[in-house]
């Protein structure tokens, strides 16, 4: 039950391509239109121009999403322009200068609201004058910061300007009007500004010059008292400082289960979403599988409006708090955010986890009008994320839902799969209680196609059914000794871990044996996962086989970053062959064999190859085989009528309609192990089709 | 939840529950297993059902105190209830007029045996059951087993000697007198080592061997693998493909037997099992 679906490329985040210029070039050009721009802005009054700015970020913005080179002509287009190519890890020379151009007079920008001065003090360069959030600091800060910014750049600037050429190191000099500006504002602390901009550049740190800008409201500013307009003004920068995660640090949480990252807090959330431009195309919107009105709950959020955001969340989503955690993001709303061709896209998933906790936190859960009775009755068999999608759009639109879950606790893969650390057990119970809620019956302990077959459910009280039972059964490599007692399947090892809780064994009953060296096969989000399960159940080594490189490993990349953090160790383009006894039957050791990369298989990865001869041995006291699953064959094999395919899947149409009377399907058992949003996105479709066979 | 309505010790440490379980007693067969969780921190636990009552609704089953989950089972009472109990889990034991069946039981064996029986003279077999036990006084159920029998042979061990082969003793002489007196079919419940070594005894003469596997589990439903072992050379799960065997067609014994033993402790060495010769002690 990965939680992430086969990529056709690497997975990640997209970090700017980025075409290079020639130095030469740039600077021409950066002086250029630095010096349009000002002749520009000096002739117009402060209310067109922010009007102007705004137009001339809407144009920025337009053609950052059609991915076009942008107009010389505005400087804002030039500054954007300047760091698109870079990421924020190191820069080649030519865009260090490009760079140093843009940043001219540097303002900084507050990381949060307050220490605008601190930031420039340590020397980071970011521009963020999105609204809400950093209105406040740049009216009052704004003038005093880009002088720091503009001295401090200055200095540096006048020093390095000689060795730009030869060494094509950081920012050229500034331009006769910006000198003027920086030198009528008050005086900054020159030398202690220096060095902190000169190892900004080195660094290679993005930023963005709002130096125009900036350096026109310093001198409209400059007459005391008069109030600041940055309202509209800050509309037009650009922020590309994503706001990491905190986490527990590794050394911390290899030792509880508790969850790995803590979510943003109030203000970093309001930063975060404050990034976001608003684009008129909604890419991250296309992006998301269920189609979230993305750019929507950030504008909420913009606007300090929570609970606004909830609504607009809970519009598509039936599991924010769960999709926000576990969404494999890099590959769908974030990747396709405008940001993300800078490197720097929204941190979408993470906005949506904030809002879905506070709503939690807030109690204020809403809870929807339920539509009058239709008078029909919906059997939903299995209670995942699939199944507790539609029981709930069901159950809101009026009909009488029934949910069957064979293990003792509702939530499927949600509950026995993704472990605590990742997704806390709680949560899921307040969603499956959320659903309970809404009218919706759940029986546990309760097997269909042995307690109840489907035609029992609708020959019975059910005018229809949704099958939603996942891929839980677990794959196996086949090889010799793979039934060696320690050799575990991914499924009984997070199940032993997860669901019945053996890491606080033995309070809790069930046990999980392990040794010392652990071997975890695989490099999907399970194997992630029992890796980090091992890590905290106390191994002192684990150890992660992928048959291919870290580049083409399916999981979640937050997740194989996690794991790498916490002493994991990655064993890449190598597979095992056979496991061999200690002479009492159980692993003691592994034969691996190494692989080289073929030609591309059907999920678009290139093929590992074995390469004969390279077998060595690892030793190895457990293993957890973490391959991959399948449905489980239990409803097909009891119900002629349904097809399957050849893998066992359930086989629909595009609304979710199996080849059974009165039966749909969606979730894994369909799709084969795939994402929580994308069960639910399968969910909520058949849920359309059947409300409207069952009112029609 | 699900209250126990007859609780019944029937030897030492070996006791019958008798559970209000109306889904499950409607369509259990012989040869399927429940599984059981005592209350919300406790594990899942697989116990072959031994009887049921349609119509009343409750299903039983037969249980030895070995761990910590049945030692904790064994101090409940009527009226009492399990937090979860799930089945009819597993495939029916294959049942048809085969002739002469010999049935070999131990343990909870004894009991859980008692429907294959049943069924199997529904079919108009020849049943000749043979009964392990540790001693005579040990020997539980019998009536029950000869009322279904047309032959019932106690293999009673003394107590304090090591009882493991007793069974194998009469099935020898039978065997001797195959096919004289023909066996047509051999069915077995009971511990491993005893199913193992009968399977070896039976392979010379090509009688069919259906043995009863109690591996570990975990879901019970086809989720986990806990409970796979090797039959005729693929991988199958016992909760689903079994727990009936063709023990001729089972492979690596050790395996399953040093699986079978991953979290057991010295506890769970019974007079009769023969565990300190086992690969793992």
């Amino acid at each position: 039950m990965s939680e992430s679906k086969k990529p056709t490329g690497s997975a990640g985040k997209g970090k700017g391509k980025g075409k290079t210029k020639t130095k030469a070039k740039a600077k021409a050009k950066t002086k250029q239109t630095k010096q349009e721009g000002q002749a520009k802005r000096k002739k117009q009054p402060a209310k067109s121009k922010a009007k102007a700015v705004e137009a001339q970020v809407a144009e920025v913005a337009k053609a950052l999403e059609e991915n076009k080179p942008v107009e010389a002509e505005t400087v804002e287009a030039r500054a954007v322009e300047a760091p698109a190519e870079k990421s924020s890890e190191a820069r080649s020379p030519v865009e260090k200068e490009e760079a140093g151009a843009a940043e001219a007079p540097a303002a900084e920008a507050p990381k949060d609201k307050e220490p605008v001065k601190k930031a420039s003090a340590e020397g980071e360069e970011k521009i963020a004058e999105a609204p809400a959030a950093a209105e406040k600091s740049e009216e009052a800060e704004a003038p005093e910061t880009e002088a720091k910014g503009e001295e401090a750049a200055e200095a540096p600037k006048a020093e390095e300007a000689p060795a730009v050429e030869k060494e094509e190191a950081a920012s050229p000099g500034p331009l006769p009007e910006e000198k003027v500006q920086a030198a009528e504002a008050p005086a900054a602390e020159a030398p202690k500004e220096k060095e902190p901009v000169e190892e900004a550049s080195a660094e290679g740190e993005e930023k963005i010059a709002e130096a125009p800008a900036a350096a026109e409201k310093s001198e409209e500013e400059k007459a005391p008292g008069k109030p600041a307009k940055p309202a509209k003004r800050a509309k037009a920068k650009i922020n590309l400082n994503r706001l990491e995660m905190p986490k527990q640090t590794p050394e911390v949480r290899r030792h509880n289960f508790d969850e790995v990252a803590t979510g943003y807090t109030y203000e970093m959330a309001m930063e975060e979403a404050s990034r976001c431009i608003q684009c008129k195309k909604r890419n991250c919107q296309q992006g998301c599988p269920v189609n979230i009105d993305i750019p929507d709950f950030i504008k909420h959020l913009q606007q300090g409006d929570v609970e606004g955001a909830s609504k607009v969340l809970k519009l598509k989503t039936s599991l924010p708090g769960i999709c926000g955690r576990v969404c494999p993001q890099e590959l769908q709303c974030e990747k396709s955010c405008t940001l993300n061709k800078k490197g720097a896209p929204i941190a979408i998933g993470r906005l949506e986890r904030y809002i879905a906790d506070w709503e939690r936190a807030e109690g204020a859960s809403s809870m929807p009008d339920i539509a009058p009775s239709t008078g029909k009755k919906v059997a939903v068999v299995g209670t995942g994320p699939s199944g507790l999608t539609v029981a709930a759009d069901l159950a809101v639109w009026g009909n009488q839902v029934t949910m069957y879950e064979a293990l003792h606790v509702a939530g499927g893969v949600l509950m026995y799969g993704i472990p605590e650390f990742r997704l806390p057990k709680d949560i899921v119970q307040r969603e499956v209680e959320y659903v309970k809620s809404l009218g919706v019956e759940l029986h546990l302990d309760t097997v269909i196609g042995i307690n109840y077959s489907l035609d029992e459910l609708l020959n019975g009280p059910y005018h229809a059914v949704y099958l939603a039972t996942g891929a839980g059964l677990p794959m196996f490599l086949r090889v010799p000794g793979e039934n060696l007692n320690m050799i575990y399947s991914a499924n009984e090892f997070l199940t032993r871990t997860n669901l019945m809780k053996a890491y606080l064994h033995p309070r809790y009953a069930t046990p999980i044996k392990m040794g010392k060296r652990v071997a975890v096969i695989g490099g999907g989000n399970v194997a992630m996962d029992s890796a980090r399960c091992a890590v905290r159940l106390g191994a002192p080594e684990v150890n992660v086989i992928y048959r291919r490189t870290r580049a083409e490993m399916p999981a979640r990349l937050e997740e194989v970053e996690n794991a790498e953090e916490e002493g994991i160790h990655f064993h890449f383009l190598c597979t095992p062959k056979a496991f061999i006894s200690d002479g009492r039957s159980n692993v003691a050791a592994m034969e691996l064999i190494r692989m080289g990369l073929g030609e591309p298989d059907a999920s678009g990865r290139r093929r590992p190859v074995p390469i004969p001869g390279s077998e060595y041995t690892m030793e190895i006291d457990t293993v957890a085989v973490s391959l991959g699953t399948s449905p489980n064959p239990l409803i097909a094999s009891s119900t002629p009528d349904l097809e399957t395919s050849r893998w066992g899947t359930v086989v629909v149409d595009e609304r979710g309609k199996t080849s059974k009377a009165r039966v749909w399907a969606g979730g894994d058992i369909v799709s084969g192990g795939a994402t929580v949003i994308s069960a639910m996105g399968e969910g909520r479709l058949a849920a359309v089709a059947m409300h409207q066979f069952l009112t029609e | 939840m699900f209250s126990i309505v007859e609780h019944e010790t029937l030897a030492p440490l070996v006791h019958r529950m008798s559970v209000k379980a109306p889904l499950i007693a409607e369509k259990c067969k012989p040869g399927q297993f429940i599984i059981l969780i005592v209350d919300e921190r406790g594990e899942r636990v697989p116990f072959t059902i031994s009887g049921w009552d349609r119509e009343a609704g409750t299903v039983d089953f037969v249980y030895v105190e070995v761990g910590e989950t049945t030692r904790q089972m064994g101090a409940l009472k009527a009226g009492d209830a399990l937090a979860h109990f799930v089945g009819p889990l597993g495939l029916p034991a294959q049942i048809d007029r085969y002739g002469h069946v010999v049935a070999l039981a131990s343990g909870y064996g004894a009991s859980a045996i008692v429907p294959v029986l049943r069924g199997l003279k529904d079919c108009d077999n020849r049943v000749t059951t043979i009964l392990q036990a540790p001693d005579p006084q040990r020997a539980f159920g019998r009536e029950a087993l000869d009322s279904l029998s047309d032959r019932l042979i106690l293999a009673a061990g003394v107590p304090g000697e090591n009882a493991a082969t007793s069974a194998t003793l009469p099935l020898r002489r039978m065997l001797a007198d195959h096919p004289q007196t023909p066996i047509d079919r051999i069915v077995l419940m009971g511990s491993l080592c005893l199913m193992r070594v009968v399977s070896e005894m039976t392979r010379p003469y090509g009688i069919k061997t259906m043995v009863h596997l109690t591996p570990l589990m975990v879901d019970g439903t086809g989720m986990c693998g806990a409970c796979r072992l090797t039959v005729g050379g693929s991988n199958r799960f016992a909760c689903v493909h079994g727990p009936e065997f063709d023990g001729h067609e089972v492979e690596g014994w050790d395996v399953l037997m040093a699986r079978r033993c991953t979290y057991a402790d010295e506890s769970v060495f019974q007079q009769g099992f023969q565990c300190r010769g086992c690969s793992q002690w």
